[in-house]
């Protein structure tokens, strides 16, 4: 269409007249400062425990998983006092959870909330980052 | 609109070399001041809009893989950048009607523009600008920003050629309108004479 073309020429014509616009003489100053501070008041995340006493946690519980393994039911045979301990414990619990009875949907429904909380703990850990950040 | 682009050094921005940087931002600040100017229509809004921008290029030129036009991507990111903006603000602007200008008007308008000094022209145009709707003006900016390259714009936009270039009809229509509006009959008439 002859009216589109020339309008378009014409828009093409002033677009192109007009010069760009200018932000202030220290913008690019402004920007380096901001990002330097972003760059030092980045958050960096440490762990409440440190990493050489998780290790000691964890080969704790594997040794102490391992030791309770290695009885299997002759535990109170032994007649050590950890054996002995550790029998009457899983037999006092396991007496006590069956007072109890769960109905699947409760379980699923425990299940889905602890599902849940671990997501948004993630999103919430990434949205105060951001903001912590910018 | 076009500026020279002395190619800023990727890796080193990546690296956190704040030195290379401002040369990226020196090399594209007007642009981008521009577009968020055209956009957001008050300079306050533009400049905050304008350095957000840089900081989000800064922070994430290491995803910048090389596939697209260093200016497409840094384009890309103050567009959304002032779209986000507009969300925030909730501002809503009078879309124009896309009302038909026949090739005579079109005509008269462009023997009253010529007719009219630099300045007083410029003053008009950048008016006009400032009254379309934030998408259309940006919209008209990115395609002079990408000289014309309707495929390179519509990467920007992140929309299909065929719909940017219906939009880009549509924007300039509405720029036309509104040129027309300002340049009132009589206005034409007499410039039109000179």
């Amino acid at each position: 269409m002859d009216k589109d073309k020339n309008l378009e020429k014409l828009i093409d014509q002033l677009m192109q007249e007009v010069p760009l616009e200018a932000p202030s003489i220290d913008f690019t100053a402004k920007v380096v400062e901001k990002v330097e501070n972003a760059a030092v008041s980045k958050v960096k995340y440490k762990s409440l425990i440190s990493w050489k006493a998780m290790v000691f946690v964890m080969a704790g519980l594997a040794l102490s998983l391992w030791y309770a393994g290695s009885w299997n039911g002759s535990l109170a045979q032994d007649g050590s006092h950890l054996a002995t301990y550790l029998n009457t414990a899983g037999s006092w619990a396991s007496q006590f959870l069956s007072q109890f009875q769960f109905s699947k949907s409760f379980s699923y429904s425990i299940a889905a909330i602890g599902a849940m909380i671990c997501f948004q703990s993630l999103l919430l850990k990434r949205y105060f980052t951001n903001r912590l950040v910018s | 609109m076009k500026q020279t682009v002395n190619q800023p050094n990727i890796a080193a921005i990546a690296n956190g070399d704040s030195q290379e940087f401002s040369k990226l931002v020196e090399t594209y600040k007007h642009m981008v001041f521009t577009l968020a100017m055209r956009t957001l229509k008050t300079r306050e809004e533009a400049e905050e809009v304008a350095q957000d921008t840089f900081v989000k290029v800064f922070k994430s030129i290491k995803h910048f893989k090389g596939d697209a036009k260093l200016s497409s991507w840094i384009y890309r990111i103050a567009y959304n950048t002032c779209l986000d903006r507009l969300k925030k603000q909730k501002k809503e602007m009078q879309n124009r009607p896309m009302d038909e200008i026949n090739a005579f008007e079109v005509a008269e308008m462009q023997n009253a523009l010529s007719g009219m000094i630099q300045q007083e022209r410029l003053e008009l145009i950048k008016k006009c600008i400032a009254q379309l709707l934030p998408t259309d003006a940006a919209l008209l900016t990115l395609f002079y920003f990408e000289d014309k390259n309707l495929n390179e714009m519509a990467e920007v936009l992140e929309m299909n050629a065929n719909t940017a270039k219906v939009k880009l009809h549509r924007a300039r229509t509405r720029l036309g309108v509104i040129i027309k509006e300002q340049l009132e009959p009589e206005t034409i008439g007499s410039y039109g004479q000179g």
